[in-house]
């Protein structure tokens, strides 16, 4: 039950999260944007007795999109435009924020300005005149500081005035170029006479001047203007040739003229500007030389972090399920139930929560860092020295953190391309993540190597699977250079001051984060393991794995295909059980040997060259069940997620071919 | 596209003529607020020649390629005397970045704000001042002493 929707809509690194959990709690949802890679925040409070649903749209300089985020946080505006806005303006840096608020303010939408940061600039010896801002805006103007709650009170009861419409508020105006001037109070006579009640004429009028998307969203939602609309685009081509500039830059120049026109009358500052800390800082943690190798450092630490806390964690984990499971093969109501039915419920359902839950404590961990880099403003900076590099494979600076994070665990690496900026990049990264050696992967390495390799030897193989896995990412890079996943955005970051993190805002972060996996990934894990039961399980009576099963005959069957990878029979029907989770792959190979001396059965069945085939396809072939999933919830596209697996496939079967057919010119066996 | 042309480096101030070049970086760059007439000074260069650091008057950071900032029709308003290329035409001196010492013996050499020079040759940096002279400079000196071009001072 919802009595009123307010949407949260700020330029980037204004304090927008931290305002949302001072005013949600932990009362908050996250998804994704319907059919896009952008995060979907929604909360709930509640405010002298209506129930508040408060959206979070992504940051935004500008309704006049130009990034996906941008084109996200219009589209909603226009198509849905909620009962109030809520704007946040940097009060250290009021200039680069005030473009989006003039517009907002001249939407027409019930609005409220929020002047957050207030302590850092009262430090920095700012001083603003609000009653003028409230004057020049004509809306309610709040001065706030998120990180103490100071002003929170104010902001609240001006909120609830607002909703009730005891506030009335005037777009303000702004001077355009006369010719464009003219044409737009010509088209707002015409909208105001028939169009929609919600907007401000000016406001509708602008936006179909600049037509593309945000005049489709407009028409969508109000057919009439359809006629407006066409003139429109017949006077922006005019127009635009005789100013010779597009429409949405023109306006943008007057909209900053105003603004900085507002900063004049409303804002005192000290002439020394940028925050001494921040140069400070900067100077050490993006030197020309150190910059990197500190770089480096940082993120050794952050992924000893994660996985040395989060492995005791998840064995912690691991051993209460198998204790869970070892009790329930002795409960006597369930073994009163077929085997078939027994085994569904504890190899393919428990087995599947296993799953899931082992990923609990590297995903708390890893968004516990992640925010730590993010939210102290070191994000930036790290894409920014990391760049040159990634963008050889046409990725920003950031998909670095996200690719070497994958080397510990995909999962978290895919959930974490959310903070790659672009549809392109963050589909980029999450088809190249799924080739970096992951822990779980080398497990199964450590263990066949050691069995089939020399002491000497083995530790080379690995090393070497390592180079494999990285020449792979690279190779994927190129591989997918040509195509474009999303409008290419051009590269322009705003490297913000730093700041502390605030613990309540990680933590909140940490356990959001926790319910998004389990929501939207949980149900998708579990029911692929339980497919991988089914393919080994059945049909009823057979015994696991064996040649009767549905995945026997199915390995029986693509042998043809092997044969030539020199991967026999159980290996092959192992890879079924590595999809599951890739170490299974070692205990799915005892149970169809049926043996208890593993080393034995596989030297007895594969030469070193074969089981190296069969490592170097293990390494590529399809993401696990878990990785799969993430990508699936993370691309919000089947298409990617298939195209994820087909590449892996794909280029498994190559290179274990290679190897296998190379190794054996050179004369191995 | 910078007027006169200089290679961007650290220290390098020039004001935008035009966001010109890429549309989607000049649409972009204008909707935040980065627009024909501001002052963009070259802060930091990424450790492998890119990306450029760039700072906005009110203290905004902003990072861009430089294939992408090269783009912008720029002129140039000031850089420091190190990146300056040999030859003819003239620079202003305007401002010497240093403590008491420093300025004390610019002074004794005649490079005070307001002064006019030629750069001789870069390497080693030979200078002439308004009266001839020929004065030799560190390049750790020159790096702090903020020149402008003399003909763009003129329109």
């Amino acid at each position: 039950m919802t009595d009123f929707t307010v949407a949260l809509c700020a330029a980037p690194n204004t304090g927008k999260t931290t305002l949302f959990n001072r005013l949600t709690g932990a009362n908050q949802t996250v998804g994704n944007w319907p059919g896009v890679t952008v995060t979907k925040k929604v909360g709930r409070f509640r405010l002298d007795g209506h129930d508040i649903e408060l959206v979070d749209l992504p940051g935004a300089y500008s309704l006049s999109a130009t990034t996906l985020e941008e084109r996200v946080a219009r589209d909603y505006l226009l198509q849905s435009p909620p009962d109030a806005v809520i704007n946040i303006v940097d009060a250290g840096n009021l200039y680069r924020t005030l473009g989006l608020t003039l517009q907002l303010a001249m939407s027409g939408l019930p609005l409220i300005v929020v002047v957050n940061m207030m302590d850092e600039a009262r430090r920095q010896g700012i001083e603003i005149d609000f009653e003028a801002m409230r004057e020049h805006l004509g809306v309610p103007v709040i001065p706030l500081s998120a990180r103490s709650g100071e002003g929170l009170e104010e902001l609240r009861q001006t909120l609830l005035q607002v909703l009730e419409r005891r506030i009335h508020e005037h777009p303000p105006h702004i001077s355009f170029p006369p010719v464009l001037e003219e044409a737009v109070a010509d088209l707002a006579r015409r909208i105001a006479r028939r169009g929609p009640r919600e907007f401000d004429e000016t406001f509708v009028a602008l936006r179909l001047m600049e037509g593309g998307d945000a005049a489709r969203r407009l028409l969508h939602r109000h057919p009439e203007l359809a006629e407006v609309a066409a003139e429109a685009a017949q006077r922006r081509q005019s127009l635009e040739t005789v100013l010779r500039a597009d429409i949405p830059t023109v306006c943008a120049q007057c909209r900053f003229n105003a603004a900085r026109g507002l900063l004049q009358e409303a804002v005192r500052q000290p002439r020394e500007a940028r925050e001494n800390l921040t140069e400070r800082l900067d100077g050490l943690l993006m030197h020309r030389w150190l910059g990197l190798p500190i770089f480096l450092l940082l993120m050794w630490l952050m992924f000893q972090g994660v996985f040395a806390l989060g492995t005791p964690l998840q064995d912690a984990l691991a051993a209460g399920l198998a204790r869970l499971d070892t009790a329930l093969r002795a409960w006597p109501p369930l073994l009163t139930l077929p085997p078939t039915l027994q085994s569904l419920l504890l190899d393919g359902l428990l087995a599947g929560v296993g799953v899931v839950v082992s990923f609990l404590p590297i995903i708390v961990l890893f968004f516990f860092f992640l925010s730590l880099i993010e939210d102290s403003g070191y994000m930036a900076r790290a894409a920014f020295l990391m760049d040159r590099l990634m963008h050889a494979l046409r990725l920003d600076g950031k998909a670095f953190i996200s690719l070497l994070l994958g080397y510990g665990c995909n999962v978290p690496a895919v959930m974490g391309t959310r903070i790659l900026s672009s549809r392109h990049n963050r589909i980029l990264a999450m088809l190249m993540i799924p080739f970096s050696l992951c822990s779980a992967r080398l497990q199964v390495f450590l263990f066949l190597a050691a069995i089939l390799f020399s002491a000497r030897l083995a530790p080379w193989v690995v090393f070497g699977l390592y180079g494999l896995s990285f020449l792979v990412i690279v190779l994927v890079g190129l591989l997918l250079r040509p195509f474009h996943f999303g409008d290419p955005e051009p590269f322009i970051m705003e490297l913000p001051p730093y700041r502390l993190p605030l613990a309540r805002t990680v933590l909140l972060r940490a356990w959001t984060e926790i319910r998004a996996f389990l929501r939207r990934a949980a149900s998708l894990i579990v029911l692929g393991v339980v497919a991988i039961w089914v393919l080994t399980h059945l049909p009823p009576g057979v015994a696991p794995a064996s040649p009767e099963s549905l995945a026997g005959r199915i390995g029986t069957f693509l042998a043809p295909l092997f044969e030539p990878l020199g991967i026999h029979w159980a290996g092959t029907v192992s890879l079924f059980f590595g999809f599951i989770a890739k170490e299974i792959l070692i205990g799915a190979l005892a149970v169809i040997y049926g043996t208890n001396n593993l080393a034995q059965a596989i030297q007895a069945d594969m030469t070193p060259l074969q089981g190296l085939s069969l490592m170097v396809f293990t390494l590529v072939y399809t993401p696990c069940v878990a990785t799969l999933a993430t990508i699936r919830s993370e691309s919000a596209s089947w298409r990617i997620t298939l195209l994820s697996v087909g590449l892996g496939l794909g280029l498994a079967w190559l290179l274990a071919l290679l190897v296998y057919q190379g190794g054996r010119l050179l004369g191995f066996q | 596209m910078l007027r006169p042309s200089v290679p961007l480096q650290p220290g390098v101030t020039c004001r935008v003529r035009a966001l010109g070049g890429d549309a989607r970086i000049a649409d972009r760059l204008a909707q935040m607020g980065i627009l024909p007439g501001m002052e963009i000074t070259v802060t930091r260069i990424g450790p492998l020649g890119n990306p450029l650091e760039l700072s906005m008057p009110g203290g905004q950071a902003l990072a861009l390629r430089a294939e992408e900032a090269e783009a912008l029709d720029c002129e140039l308003v000031r850089l420091p005397l190190s990146l300056v290329p040999s030859g003819p035409p003239a620079w202003r001196i305007t401002e010497l970045r240093g403590g008491q010492r420093f300025r004390a013996r610019m002074r004794a050499l005649g490079l005070v704000p307001g002064a006019t020079l030629e750069v001789l040759g870069t390497r080693p940096l030979r200078l002439r001042d308004a009266r001839g002279n020929v004065v030799p400079l560190g390049r750790g000196e020159a790096a702090r002493i903020l020149v402008e071009p003399l003909e763009s001072a003129h329109d």
